[in-house]
Protein backbone atom coordinates (compact mmCIF):
# COMPACT_ATOMS: atom_id res chain seq x y z
CA UNK A 1 0.00 0.00 0.00
CA UNK A 2 2.96 2.42 0.63
CA UNK A 3 4.54 3.96 -2.41
CA UNK A 4 7.93 4.99 -1.04
CA UNK A 5 11.12 3.06 -1.78
CA UNK A 6 12.96 4.28 1.34
CA UNK A 7 12.61 3.71 5.09
CA UNK A 8 12.17 7.33 6.14
CA UNK A 9 9.01 9.00 7.41
CA UNK A 10 7.55 11.67 5.14
CA UNK A 11 5.33 13.37 7.73
CA UNK A 12 1.87 14.49 6.57
CA UNK A 13 1.07 18.24 6.77
CA UNK A 14 0.15 19.23 10.31
CA UNK A 15 -1.21 22.39 11.98
CA UNK A 16 0.64 21.90 15.24
CA UNK A 17 3.93 23.64 14.39
CA UNK A 18 1.88 26.76 13.57
CA UNK A 19 -0.28 26.55 16.71
CA UNK A 20 2.88 25.93 18.72
CA UNK A 21 4.56 29.02 17.33
CA UNK A 22 1.43 31.09 17.94
CA UNK A 23 1.20 29.78 21.49
CA UNK A 24 4.83 30.82 22.08
CA UNK A 25 3.97 34.32 20.87
CA UNK A 26 0.91 34.44 23.14
CA UNK A 27 2.90 33.23 26.15
CA UNK A 28 5.73 35.73 25.72
CA UNK A 29 3.53 38.71 24.99
CA UNK A 30 1.16 37.48 27.70
CA UNK A 31 4.00 37.50 30.23
CA UNK A 32 4.84 41.08 29.28
CA UNK A 33 1.15 42.06 29.58
CA UNK A 34 0.97 40.46 33.01
CA UNK A 35 4.05 42.26 34.29
CA UNK A 36 3.22 45.67 32.87
CA UNK A 37 -0.57 45.82 32.48
CA UNK A 38 -1.69 43.37 35.20
CA UNK A 39 -3.81 41.35 32.76
CA UNK A 40 -3.45 37.58 32.61
CA UNK A 41 -5.70 36.97 29.59
CA UNK A 42 -3.02 36.62 26.88
CA UNK A 43 -0.86 34.51 29.17
CA UNK A 44 -3.70 32.12 30.00
CA UNK A 45 -4.60 31.88 26.31
CA UNK A 46 -0.95 31.15 25.53
CA UNK A 47 -0.69 28.43 28.18
CA UNK A 48 -3.92 26.83 26.95
CA UNK A 49 -2.90 26.79 23.28
CA UNK A 50 0.55 25.54 24.23
CA UNK A 51 -0.88 22.63 26.21
CA UNK A 52 -3.31 21.75 23.42
CA UNK A 53 -0.49 21.85 20.86
CA UNK A 54 1.74 19.55 22.89
CA UNK A 55 -1.10 17.10 23.56
CA UNK A 56 -2.16 16.89 19.93
CA UNK A 57 1.32 16.90 18.40
CA UNK A 58 2.61 14.10 20.57
CA UNK A 59 -0.69 12.21 20.20
CA UNK A 60 -0.05 12.34 16.45
CA UNK A 61 3.52 11.04 16.88
CA UNK A 62 2.11 8.08 18.84
CA UNK A 63 -0.47 7.49 16.11
CA UNK A 64 2.19 7.60 13.38
CA UNK A 65 4.49 5.20 15.22
CA UNK A 66 2.51 2.71 17.28
CA UNK A 67 -0.57 2.58 15.08
CA UNK A 68 0.79 3.31 11.59
CA UNK A 69 4.29 1.82 11.83
CA UNK A 70 6.24 4.76 10.43
CA UNK A 71 9.05 4.51 13.00
CA UNK A 72 11.48 2.21 11.20
CA UNK A 73 15.02 1.76 12.60
CA UNK A 74 16.50 4.73 10.70
CA UNK A 75 13.59 6.90 11.85
CA UNK A 76 14.14 5.80 15.42
CA UNK A 77 17.84 6.57 15.10
CA UNK A 78 16.95 10.11 14.06
CA UNK A 79 14.72 10.43 17.10
CA UNK A 80 17.57 9.24 19.30
CA UNK A 81 19.85 11.91 17.84
CA UNK A 82 17.08 14.44 18.44
CA UNK A 83 16.57 13.56 22.08
CA UNK A 84 20.31 13.53 22.74
CA UNK A 85 20.68 16.96 21.15
CA UNK A 86 17.72 18.32 23.10
CA UNK A 87 19.06 17.08 26.42
CA UNK A 88 22.46 18.55 25.50
CA UNK A 89 20.82 21.92 24.95
CA UNK A 90 19.22 21.62 28.39
CA UNK A 91 22.62 20.88 29.90
CA UNK A 92 23.83 24.20 28.50
CA UNK A 93 20.69 25.90 29.83
CA UNK A 94 21.51 24.79 33.36
CA UNK A 95 25.21 25.51 32.84
CA UNK A 96 24.30 29.19 32.62
CA UNK A 97 22.64 29.17 36.03
CA UNK A 98 25.55 27.31 37.59
CA UNK A 99 27.88 29.86 36.02
CA UNK A 100 25.87 32.65 37.62
CA UNK A 101 25.97 30.90 40.99
CA UNK A 102 29.73 30.35 40.96
CA UNK A 103 30.39 33.84 39.59
CA UNK A 104 28.72 35.38 42.62
CA UNK A 105 29.67 32.85 45.28
CA UNK A 106 33.37 32.49 44.50
CA UNK A 107 33.97 36.23 44.89
CA UNK A 108 31.31 37.58 47.29
CA UNK A 109 31.09 41.38 47.10
CA UNK A 110 31.48 43.76 50.07
CA UNK A 111 27.74 44.49 49.88
CA UNK A 112 27.09 40.86 50.86
CA UNK A 113 29.57 41.03 53.72
CA UNK A 114 32.49 39.65 51.73
CA UNK A 115 31.58 36.01 52.43
CA UNK A 116 29.23 33.30 51.18
CA UNK A 117 26.54 32.67 52.28
CA UNK A 118 25.99 36.43 52.58
CA UNK A 119 25.27 38.15 55.89
CA UNK A 120 21.74 37.56 57.07
CA UNK A 121 21.22 34.37 55.08
CA UNK A 122 20.68 31.10 56.97
CA UNK A 123 21.12 28.39 54.33
CA UNK A 124 19.16 25.15 54.48
CA UNK A 125 20.91 22.27 56.23
CA UNK A 126 22.14 20.01 53.41
CA UNK A 127 21.89 16.95 55.66
CA UNK A 128 18.13 17.27 56.24
CA UNK A 129 15.46 17.47 53.49
CA UNK A 130 17.99 18.13 50.66
CA UNK A 131 19.68 14.82 51.50
CA UNK A 132 16.30 13.07 51.52
CA UNK A 133 15.60 14.63 48.12
CA UNK A 134 18.91 13.25 46.85
CA UNK A 135 18.06 9.73 48.04
CA UNK A 136 14.60 9.98 46.46
CA UNK A 137 15.95 10.89 43.02
CA UNK A 138 18.76 8.35 43.17
CA UNK A 139 16.24 5.67 44.14
CA UNK A 140 14.02 6.67 41.22
CA UNK A 141 17.02 6.19 38.91
CA UNK A 142 17.35 2.63 40.17
CA UNK A 143 13.63 1.88 39.86
CA UNK A 144 13.43 3.25 36.32
CA UNK A 145 16.32 0.99 35.34
CA UNK A 146 14.40 -1.92 36.84
CA UNK A 147 11.39 -0.85 34.72
CA UNK A 148 13.50 -0.75 31.57
CA UNK A 149 15.02 -4.18 32.09
CA UNK A 150 11.61 -5.63 32.92
CA UNK A 151 10.29 -4.17 29.68
CA UNK A 152 13.15 -5.70 27.70
CA UNK A 153 12.55 -9.07 29.36
CA UNK A 154 8.81 -8.92 28.55
CA UNK A 155 7.78 -8.76 32.20
CA UNK A 156 4.68 -6.60 31.95
CA UNK A 157 3.59 -6.49 35.59
CA UNK A 158 7.06 -5.74 36.95
CA UNK A 159 7.54 -2.97 34.41
CA UNK A 160 4.26 -1.38 35.51
CA UNK A 161 5.18 -1.74 39.19
CA UNK A 162 8.69 -0.31 38.71
CA UNK A 163 7.50 2.62 36.59
CA UNK A 164 4.80 3.42 39.17
CA UNK A 165 7.41 3.48 41.95
CA UNK A 166 9.53 5.82 39.82
CA UNK A 167 6.64 8.22 39.25
CA UNK A 168 5.65 8.18 42.93
CA UNK A 169 9.23 8.99 43.93
CA UNK A 170 9.20 11.89 41.46
CA UNK A 171 5.96 13.19 42.99
CA UNK A 172 7.43 12.81 46.48
CA UNK A 173 10.46 14.91 45.47
CA UNK A 174 8.16 17.63 44.12
CA UNK A 175 6.09 17.71 47.31
CA UNK A 176 9.22 17.81 49.50
CA UNK A 177 10.72 20.63 47.48
CA UNK A 178 7.46 22.61 47.52
CA UNK A 179 7.40 22.25 51.31
CA UNK A 180 11.02 23.44 51.47
CA UNK A 181 10.11 26.49 49.37
CA UNK A 182 7.36 27.45 51.83
CA UNK A 183 9.51 26.84 54.93
CA UNK A 184 12.69 28.50 53.69
CA UNK A 185 13.79 31.50 55.78
CA UNK A 186 15.20 33.20 52.68
CA UNK A 187 13.31 34.22 49.54
CA UNK A 188 14.03 34.91 45.89
CA UNK A 189 14.26 38.62 46.73
CA UNK A 190 17.12 38.07 49.18
CA UNK A 191 19.87 39.33 46.93
CA UNK A 192 21.98 37.26 44.61
CA UNK A 193 21.84 34.29 47.02
CA UNK A 194 18.06 34.12 46.70
CA UNK A 195 18.13 34.70 42.96
CA UNK A 196 20.67 31.98 42.18
CA UNK A 197 19.10 29.52 44.62
CA UNK A 198 15.49 29.83 43.48
CA UNK A 199 16.13 30.22 39.75
CA UNK A 200 18.42 27.17 39.61
CA UNK A 201 16.33 24.94 41.90
CA UNK A 202 13.12 26.35 40.44
CA UNK A 203 13.98 25.42 36.87
CA UNK A 204 15.15 22.05 38.12
CA UNK A 205 11.80 21.52 39.86
CA UNK A 206 10.00 22.44 36.65
CA UNK A 207 12.05 19.80 34.84
CA UNK A 208 11.15 17.23 37.50
CA UNK A 209 7.47 17.99 36.84
CA UNK A 210 8.01 17.72 33.07
CA UNK A 211 9.92 14.45 33.52
CA UNK A 212 7.22 13.04 35.81
CA UNK A 213 4.59 13.95 33.21
CA UNK A 214 6.60 12.22 30.47
CA UNK A 215 6.91 9.11 32.67
CA UNK A 216 3.18 9.17 33.38
CA UNK A 217 2.44 9.24 29.65
CA UNK A 218 4.74 6.22 29.28
CA UNK A 219 2.87 4.52 32.13
CA UNK A 220 -0.46 5.01 30.35
CA UNK A 221 1.03 3.80 27.06
CA UNK A 222 2.44 0.70 28.75
CA UNK A 223 -1.02 -0.07 30.18
CA UNK A 224 -2.33 0.24 26.61
CA UNK A 225 0.24 -2.23 25.27
CA UNK A 226 2.03 0.34 23.10
CA UNK A 227 5.56 -0.85 23.98
CA UNK A 228 7.25 -4.07 22.86
CA UNK A 229 10.34 -5.58 24.39
CA UNK A 230 12.37 -4.48 21.37
CA UNK A 231 10.71 -1.18 20.43
CA UNK A 232 9.97 1.36 23.14
CA UNK A 233 11.88 4.51 22.28
CA UNK A 234 9.33 6.80 23.96
CA UNK A 235 10.15 5.10 27.25
CA UNK A 236 13.89 5.30 26.61
CA UNK A 237 13.65 9.01 25.87
CA UNK A 238 11.72 9.52 29.12
CA UNK A 239 14.33 7.51 31.01
CA UNK A 240 17.21 9.53 29.54
CA UNK A 241 15.42 12.75 30.49
CA UNK A 242 14.80 11.44 33.99
CA UNK A 243 18.46 10.54 34.50
CA UNK A 244 19.40 14.03 33.25
CA UNK A 245 17.08 15.57 35.85
CA UNK A 246 18.70 13.40 38.53
CA UNK A 247 22.22 14.45 37.48
CA UNK A 248 21.28 18.14 37.50
CA UNK A 249 20.00 17.70 41.07
CA UNK A 250 23.29 16.09 42.11
CA UNK A 251 25.17 19.13 40.77
CA UNK A 252 22.70 21.45 42.52
CA UNK A 253 23.08 19.56 45.77
CA UNK A 254 26.89 19.55 45.74
CA UNK A 255 27.27 23.15 44.50
CA UNK A 256 24.47 25.18 46.05
CA UNK A 257 23.27 23.16 49.02
CA UNK A 258 26.54 21.68 50.23
CA UNK A 259 29.51 23.80 49.05
CA UNK A 260 27.35 26.93 49.08
CA UNK A 261 26.50 26.60 52.75
CA UNK B 1 37.42 9.08 28.04
CA UNK B 2 36.24 10.58 24.72
CA UNK B 3 36.43 7.16 23.05
CA UNK B 4 34.23 5.66 25.76
CA UNK B 5 31.86 8.60 25.30
CA UNK B 6 31.63 8.06 21.55
CA UNK B 7 31.06 4.32 21.82
CA UNK B 8 28.37 4.73 24.48
CA UNK B 9 26.61 7.33 22.31
CA UNK B 10 26.71 4.96 19.35
CA UNK B 11 25.21 2.29 21.59
CA UNK B 12 22.44 4.72 22.48
CA UNK B 13 21.89 5.29 18.77
CA UNK B 14 21.40 1.54 18.32
CA UNK B 15 24.08 1.12 15.64
CA UNK B 16 23.81 -2.44 14.34
CA UNK B 17 26.86 -4.61 14.53
CA UNK B 18 27.55 -8.12 13.14
CA UNK B 19 25.83 -10.78 15.27
CA UNK B 20 28.40 -12.30 17.60
CA UNK B 21 27.40 -15.30 19.68
CA UNK B 22 24.32 -13.89 21.43
CA UNK B 23 21.60 -13.36 18.81
CA UNK B 24 19.68 -10.22 19.81
CA UNK B 25 18.10 -7.76 17.35
CA UNK B 26 19.49 -4.24 17.18
CA UNK B 27 16.69 -2.66 19.26
CA UNK B 28 17.25 -4.78 22.39
CA UNK B 29 20.25 -4.34 24.62
CA UNK B 30 19.44 -6.06 27.91
CA UNK B 31 20.77 -9.26 29.40
CA UNK B 32 18.65 -12.10 30.71
CA UNK B 33 17.95 -11.80 34.44
CA UNK B 34 19.22 -8.26 34.91
CA UNK B 35 15.72 -7.02 35.74
CA UNK B 36 15.86 -9.17 38.86
CA UNK B 37 19.09 -7.45 39.91
CA UNK B 38 17.60 -3.99 39.51
CA UNK B 39 14.46 -5.08 41.35
CA UNK B 40 16.65 -6.31 44.22
CA UNK B 41 18.60 -3.05 44.21
CA UNK B 42 15.34 -1.09 44.27
CA UNK B 43 13.85 -2.86 47.28
CA UNK B 44 17.00 -3.58 49.30
CA UNK B 45 19.18 -0.50 48.63
CA UNK B 46 17.34 2.38 47.00
CA UNK B 47 14.06 2.40 48.92
CA UNK B 48 15.68 1.61 52.32
CA UNK B 49 18.04 4.52 51.59
CA UNK B 50 14.99 6.75 51.17
CA UNK B 51 13.52 5.37 54.40
CA UNK B 52 16.71 6.07 56.34
CA UNK B 53 16.80 9.61 54.96
CA UNK B 54 13.18 10.11 55.97
CA UNK B 55 13.99 8.91 59.49
CA UNK B 56 16.94 11.27 59.60
CA UNK B 57 14.75 14.24 58.66
CA UNK B 58 12.12 13.26 61.22
CA UNK B 59 14.68 12.94 64.01
CA UNK B 60 16.21 16.31 63.19
CA UNK B 61 12.93 18.10 62.62
CA UNK B 62 12.27 19.37 66.15
CA UNK B 63 15.63 21.06 66.43
CA UNK B 64 15.47 24.85 66.09
CA UNK B 65 11.71 25.03 65.85
CA UNK B 66 11.47 28.12 68.05
CA UNK B 67 14.46 30.03 66.73
CA UNK B 68 13.87 32.83 64.30
CA UNK B 69 16.70 35.17 63.37
CA UNK B 70 16.26 38.72 64.67
CA UNK B 71 15.16 41.12 61.93
CA UNK B 72 17.85 43.49 60.69
CA UNK B 73 16.94 45.64 57.66
CA UNK B 74 19.99 44.77 55.56
CA UNK B 75 19.96 46.68 52.25
CA UNK B 76 21.19 43.64 50.29
CA UNK B 77 18.20 41.49 51.32
CA UNK B 78 14.42 41.77 50.79
CA UNK B 79 15.02 43.65 47.57
CA UNK B 80 12.01 45.38 46.01
CA UNK B 81 13.18 46.97 42.76
CA UNK B 82 9.70 46.54 41.29
CA UNK B 83 6.49 45.14 42.81
CA UNK B 84 5.63 41.46 42.25
CA UNK B 85 2.78 41.08 39.73
CA UNK B 86 0.53 39.39 42.31
CA UNK B 87 -1.22 40.34 45.54
CA UNK B 88 0.01 43.60 47.01
CA UNK B 89 3.28 43.25 45.11
CA UNK B 90 5.25 43.01 48.34
CA UNK B 91 5.12 39.25 49.05
CA UNK B 92 7.20 36.57 47.33
CA UNK B 93 5.42 33.64 45.71
CA UNK B 94 6.12 31.19 48.57
CA UNK B 95 5.82 33.74 51.36
CA UNK B 96 5.61 32.30 54.86
CA UNK B 97 4.76 35.02 57.41
CA UNK B 98 6.44 33.13 60.23
CA UNK B 99 9.90 32.88 58.66
CA UNK B 100 9.90 35.46 55.85
CA UNK B 101 10.09 39.11 56.98
CA UNK B 102 8.96 41.89 54.66
CA UNK B 103 11.43 44.70 53.98
CA UNK B 104 9.90 46.40 57.04
CA UNK B 105 10.10 43.39 59.33
CA UNK B 106 8.17 40.29 60.33
CA UNK B 107 4.44 40.60 59.71
CA UNK B 108 3.36 38.77 62.84
CA UNK B 109 5.36 40.77 65.35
Amino acid sequence: MTHQSHAYHMVKPSPWPLTGALSALLMTSGLAMWFHSHSMTLLMLGLLTNTLTMYQWWRDVTRESTYQGHHTPPVQKGLRYGMILFITSEVFFFAGFFWAFYHSSLAPTPQLGGHWPPTGITPLNPLEVPLLNTSVLLASGVSITWAHHSLMENNRNQMIQALLITILLGLYFTLLQASEYFESPFTISDGIYGSTFFVATGFHGLHVIIGSTFLTICFIRQLMFHFTSKHHFGFEAAAWYWHFVDVVWLFLYVSIYWWGS
Amino acid sequence: MAVVGVSSVSRLLGRSRPQLGRPMSSGAHGEEGSARMWKTLTFFVALPGVAVSMLNVYLKSHHGEHERPEFIAYPHLRIRTKPFPWGDGNHTLFHNPHVNPLPTGYEDE
